[in-house]
């Protein structure tokens, strides 16, 4: 009870912040020019899967770079900012306050993300598939859970690996590669096809594609199953990293490191 | 030149004191390609092998582009911001040099990331480089890199005057991706946005680009450098104009100084 409380104010207290704040509201517009041009490339295809995958990673596309970014330096940010020593020394558990925040921050920027598929509808003409919408709502759902936890996980391995400005350069657009939201993992070359798999995005989104493009219920469900173990996954990760975290400072008093 | 160097390095330096290996090599050499990796995985998928071909020269120089523009304009925006804009202005050296100095060792930067993103695209998906004009190819390339340069730069006397730079990064980078040619084909571009296209940098140097890719050499593309040249050199007089009047308006009107 005390981490969903937790959570909750702290979902509340981001979710202030952000209408309150300019620069946020233009980071969702930023990944509008990539929207479209996915969408320019959906609306010369011939290809309905390529085209689902389009419309539907357009929607992600818009939450993922804001969301990885900003739920990533969530730790870095509060240590070198000096308020980690009240997150801490507080009774608050501060794996509930990541979550929270980072819950707030993907919700947002999925919202946005409609944003994406209105740009790829606008280009194409035509309206998302949708053979399933319950099936397809399941998946959705399931996919901003798969963005929430490889972004909730990022935050501690920033402050693990003593993250500076630029980190995340790379790692957004390779993340967004092998999370498999514009493509199937089966597009990529053999040797590297696997590393979606290990990703709870690209079973989402087999499944969200697999509800739109009329796949039967049983092969959605396992892909469901693949997206739920590993996000859970990951977060118990992301829990663990932030105690390893919580236990390091304690010991060597780093903290309101600048 | 010593001056023009030292200049140029401390303006780089300042800029980057955190740089560390992982975060340069992030920003230089991953971003690019795995941007540039998409689009050809994603053009292969929802097209064919030719769009995927387009569509990674296109955007490993639209990422060259977006890597300098960051720097260049942060440049102008940290140096008001932390208060030494005014110290450089006040500095009695030549204004050209001072100008070009700061945007120089963003476009190597630009160009080296458009260097590691094409390599490795070459190495690990296996590009056909057999067709290959490699003097068309390589003057293109630095034409490109000079004359978007050369916009960004024009572009940066607007972060003194605006006090904004993420903003406008995102802008320019934006207009460029959409309007030149990198994915969307000029020739289907509105009428209007057509025109635009035609007189902005990177338009003619792309399609310059790729005819040397497809093994065209200087008497088919020749036309494309000359355009390409030309806007960079009115972008380049335009740009030190506009830096002149900020700055004239900047000692008068007093916000040189920092601060948002």
């Amino acid at each position: 009870m005390r981490y969903l409380r937790c959570a909750w104010t702290a979902f509340q207290f981001e979710c202030m912040g952000f209408t309150r704040s300019r620069e946020q509201h233009f980071t969702i517009v930023q990944a509008v020019p990539t929207a479209i041009l996915f969408a320019y490339i959906a609306s010369i295809s011939d290809r309905p899967v390529a085209q689902a995958y389009i419309y539907f990673g357009a929607l992600f596309l818009l939450a993922w770079a804001n969301t990885i970014f900003r739920v990533g330096w969530q730790l870095s940010g509060e240590l070198y900012g000096g308020t980690l020593d009240l997150s801490i020394v507080s009774r608050a558990p501060t794996f509930a306050i990541v979550f929270g925040r980072a819950a707030a921050i993907a919700i947002l920027g999925v919202a946005a993300g409609v944003l994406g598929i209105a740009v790829v509808v606008l280009f194409t003409g035509r309206m998302p598939p949708a053979d399933s919408v319950p099936l397809l709502a399941v998946s959705l759902a399931l996919g901003i859970v798969a963005l929430l936890a490889m972004s909730v996980v990022m935050s501690p391995v920033a402050l693990l690996v003593d993250a500076r400005a630029g980190f995340f350069n790379g790692l957004i657009p390779l993340l967004f590669f092998f999370s498999a939201f514009i493509f199937p993992a089966s597009r990529l070359p053999d040797a590297i096809e696997f590393i979606p798999k290990l990703l709870p995005t690209s079973w989402a989104m087999e499944a969200v594609v697999g509800s739109a493009q009329g796949a039967s219920t049983s092969s959605v469900i396992e892909d469901w199953a693949g997206a739920i173990g590993l996000s859970v996954l990951l977060f118990v990760i992301a829990k663990l990293g932030i105690d390893v975290i919580e236990r390091r400072i304690r010991v060597n008093g780093t903290l309101g490191r600048s | 030149m010593g001056n023009f160097q030292t200049e140029a390095f401390l303006s780089f330096k300042a800029l980057f004191p955190w740089l560390q290996w992982w975060s340069y090599l992030s920003s230089v050499w991953i971003r690019p390609f795995m941007i540039a990796a998409m689009f050809a995985v994603v053009g292969r998928f929802a097209i064919g092998s030719d769009a995927a071909e387009r569509y990674l020269l296109g955007l490993a120089v639209a990422q060259m582009v977006y890597l300098s523009a960051a720097g260049i304009l942060r440049t102008f925006g940290d140096d008001l911001w932390q208060g030494t804009l005014s110290h450089v202005l006040c500095s009695p050296v030549n204004r050209f040099r001072l100008y070009w100095a700061r945007g120089l060792p963003h476009a190597v930067n630009g160009f080296l990331a458009f260097i590691a993103c094409f390599i490795s695209v070459w190495l690990i998906l296996d590009l056909d480089l057999t067709r290959v004009n490699w003097p068309a190819f390589a003057t293109a390339i630095v034409l490109i890199c000079l004359s978007t340069t050369a916009l960004v730069m024009a572009t940066s006397s607007l972060v003194i005057a605006t006090r904004e730079h993420s903003i406008l990064h995102q802008v320019v980078s934006g207009l460029l991706i959409l309007l030149t040619g990198v994915v969307i084909p000029v020739s289907e571009l509105p009428a209007v946005l057509r025109a635009v296209s035609e007189v902005l940098p990177m338009t003619h140097g792309l399609a310059g680009l790729r005819g040397a890719f497809s093994g065209e050499g200087f008497d088919a593309i020749g036309t494309d450098l000359l355009a390409e040249a030309a806007i960079g050199l009115v972008c380049t007089a335009a740009g030190f104009l506009v830096f002149k009047y900020v700055e004239t308006k900047g000692r008068e009107n007093g916000f040189l100084e920092g601060g948002a």
